[in-house]
């Protein structure tokens, strides 16, 4: 019996190691995604690192004083933020373009040179970028201290300690602990933890007393605990605005849900489109194709009738597709509705001649079904379908320009999570420029489908 | 050389008005050249049997006949169209039935009939009527409605071969239309073809039982390494002196062998046997003529 099995194990590993395909599968595939989501999560190939990954951040320094410019190029300095200093900085954050936009207010230096508190810097945040505009906040942190810390010192140990509510005794054992040259928020939170130790010790009889720290850890008090997490941007002059576009219904904005939906609607529609289009290599083994091709009326529209059906299948997955977000998730979509089925149109026509290009490019259905997994995956990590682009490295992100994937999910997530129309507005940009590269791009791939068909299908 | 004096004598014959007339025709597919300088004319009406071994160029042939592909060099023309400039009028008047079960798998056997009786132009009633005759010369009223997958393999051949001819052809050309069929199935499809050709439909019909041919076709055409060896009628072909060289040596004998001289020459021999006239059969030409050695599949040209 070990025999017998042992011989079937031989028949079964020689087929397996002549099926290109399924070695493909075993070996490159895993390798090749690998590499891609190790170099996009940061791992730098050969210990490469993660130098090129930052966080862009758009500046807009309405003070224009050679205090706000030393802001500018301290901000400049912070290794994981990539500056860019621009104007209308709340509508670039409002139409997804950027991650976050800090505004340095008029008088800001002006009240710095007198020793007065500066006015608050504004930061907008795309809340559909969540880990960029975390990251973006933390890095801001060190940089904002440093440069406001002189103007702001008492009103930061003002509000610390009322938030603490800590005894009048001891607040003068917290300042000496927090003002001084703390550079990071953590030094800050240690320095609150030391004070409020200090005052437990001293046994400050007088109530109210401040509940010990390792109560606060051990989670009693969260909320307190994160309201000092919240604060903070505020100790350091920082005001945040959070820039969730509003909705016609009333109802909260989900990113999670906006971007999931996008990400199906571009990525399961590629497997879909590009198994469809393969019915054409199907056809050819099976000698259908020649059939069709030796009747009067076929010729090209043997292509033609593949790229139509393709895209009503894909017209039909996305509705459906919506049609549930809508109704279990809440998903917008029925906010813009003609600029979301123009979207669908052009995306279903570029998925379809990219399906067809998959399936004209290929000698056999097995060929394409493992060239086209691994093409999909990869489009798919680095046009942003997985995660959000701009926590990719930065060639990353320019790579992710390439793929149809990155037009596509800023055209949906354009329209389902900013609420963007086709057209702009002069508050709202639009989703108009995706839409151009998306149906250019299609129209690309299906000439070249075309010219494949012609050249390997009609001529052999 | 006999051969070629007969492959000459059927270029000329080549006139105006013939259905297929073909002159110099080169293919190749990169270095392996599939078609070489062949030359061939079918009649109105006729039937041509085309054989060959694997790899003769035979179906490469049909292809370029059928607009499939493209000839690299020579003269076609078919029905008086040229294949690879008049495509789109060509296939309305020829049929072509593949080698392949080319058949929608997934769809019943009269909507496979629909589809491609539409794609060749018909419309309307005259559709359903086609329809109709090609469930009924296939023998599948009965199972109209059945999916092509649940066919039999003979149910598949009839059906692919009245696919071909829904749009009644003036032209057809039949690639080993009856291969891997049961005998009444075969029966059923050839009773089918000598229809359409007591109708006057010219015929080009390859295949490897030469019984087929025997009975089916008016003439015979014998390709080898992508040139013609010989080509007539069967008793033309039997009188071909490579033929009778081939045969000569052997026990079998062509027609017009001296009987008495053969039977002395096998009792010189020390076999006292009874020697009688016989007409070699297609096969036993078609061995003469292109050998026994056996031919490399993985050499054949791709289709």
């Amino acid at each position: 019996m070990i025999q017998t099995a042992l011989t079937l194990l031989r028949k079964d590993l020689r087929l397996f190691v002549r099926d290109r395909t399924a070695l493909f599968f075993l070996l490159v595939l895993p390798i090749g995604l690998g590499a891609v989501m190790g170099t996009a999560m940061g791992g730098g190939m050969m210990g490469g690192g993660t130098k090129s990954r930052k966080i862009a951040i758009a500046i807009e320094d309405l003070d224009r004083t050679p205090r706000s410019q030393e802001l500018v190029e301290a901000v400049s300095r912070v290794a994981a933020l990539r500056v860019e200093v621009m104007s209308d900085v709340r509508r670039l954050v409002a139409d997804g373009d950027r991650a976050g936009g800090l505004v340095i207010p008029e008088g800001y230096g002006a009240a710095l040179a007198a020793g007065d508190a500066p006015p608050d810097l504004v930061l907008y945040r795309d809340p559909a970028k969540q880990i960029a505009s975390q990251v973006m906040v933390f890095q801001l942190s060190p940089v904002l201290f440093q440069q406001t810390a002189e103007g702001l010192g008492s009103r930061m140990m003002g509000r610390v300690t009322d938030l603490m509510n800590l005894p009048e005794a001891s607040r003068g054992a917290i300042t000496r602990e927090l003002v001084g040259s703390y550079l990071r928020v953590e030094d800050i939170m240690e320095g609150v933890e030391a004070a409020a130790a200090e005052a437990a010790t001293e046994g400050a009889a007088s109530a109210p007393v401040a509940p010990p720290v390792d109560d606060l850890e051990a989670g009693e008090s969260e909320e307190e605990e994160t309201d000092i997490m919240e604060a903070l941007p505020g100790l350091m002059g920082l005001q945040i605005e959070d820039l969730s576009p509003p909705r016609a219904d009333g109802l909260p904005r989900s990113a999670g849900a906006s971007h999931a939906f996008s990400a199906m609607a571009v990525m399961m529609l590629l497997f879909n489109l590009v198994a469809f289009a393969g019915t054409l290599l199907e056809e050819r083994a099976e000698g259908t194709l020649d059939r069709l091709r030796l009747t009067p009326q076929a010729g090209r529209a043997v292509l033609l009738g593949k790229v139509m059906v393709t895209m009503l299948l894909a017209i039909v997955q996305l509705a459906l597709l919506f049609t549930f977000g809508a109704l279990a998730f809440k998903v917008p979509v029925m906010e813009h509705l003609p600029a979301l089925a123009a979207a669908s149109f052009i995306w279903a026509f570029a998925a379809s001649a990219l399906g067809l290009l998959f399936a004209t490019a290929c000698r056999t259905r097995k060929q394409m079904e493992g060239l086209s997994t691994l093409v999909i995956l990869v489009m798919s990590a680095v046009g942003g379908a997985w995660f959000p682009r701009e926590i990719l490295p930065e060639w990353f992100q320019t790579a992710g320009l390439v793929t149809p994937v990155a037009w596509a999910m800023d055209a949906f997530h354009g329209i389902l999570w900013y609420g963007k129309g086709v057209l702009g507005t002069p508050e709202l940009g639009g989703v108009m420029v995706p839409l151009l590269v998306l149906g250019s791009g299609g129209a690309v791939m299906l000439a070249v489908a075309f010219r494949l068909y012609q050249r390997s299908f009609e001529s052999s | 050389m006999q051969v070629e004096s007969k492959q000459h004598r059927a270029s000329e014959a080549g006139t105006a008005g013939n259905a297929i007339e073909v002159r110099g025709l080169e293919k190749a597919f990169g270095d392996v050249a599939a078609v070489r300088g062949l030359d061939l004319v079918v009649r109105p009406g006729e039937s041509l049997g085309l054989l060959g071994p694997n790899g003769a160029g035979k179906t490469t042939t049909l292809r370029i006949l059928s607009t499939l592909l493209k000839a690299d060099a020579g003269r076609v023309s078919v029905l008086g169209l040229d294949p690879a400039r008049d495509g789109a009028a060509l296939r309305k008047r020829i049929g072509v039935v593949p080698q392949d079960i080319a058949l929608y798998q997934g769809l019943r056997a009269e909507e496979n009939l629909a589809f491609f009786g539409e794609l060749s132009g018909l419309r309307g009633a005259r559709l359903r009527e086609r329809v109709e005759w090609g469930l009924e010369a296939a023998g599948l009223t009965e199972r109209r409605r059945s999916l092509v997958s649940e066919f039999s393999g003979g149910m598949k051949r009839r059906l692919n071969l009245v696919a071909a001819l829904l749009h009644e052809p003036e032209l057809v050309f039949l690639d080993e239309p009856t291969a891997g069929v049961d005998p009444q199935s075969r029966n059923h499809l050839f009773e089918q073809v000598e229809a359409i050709h007591r109708g006057g439909t010219t015929l080009v019909y390859t295949t490897h039982a030469m019984g087929e041919v025997e009975r089916l076709c008016d003439r015979i055409m014998i390709m080898d390494r992508g040139r013609c060896l010989a080509e007539g009628s069967l008793e033309v072909l039997r009188d071909l002196e490579e033929v009778r060289a081939g045969l000569g040596s052997g026990l079998q004998l062509t027609p017009d062998a001296d009987l008495e001289r053969a039977a002395a020459i096998l009792r010189e021999h020390g076999v006292d046997a009874e020697v009688r006239g016989a007409s070699a059969d297609l096969e036993t030409i078609f061995l003469a003529l292109t050998g026994r050695a056996l031919r490399d599949e993985s050499q054949e040209i791709p289709s």
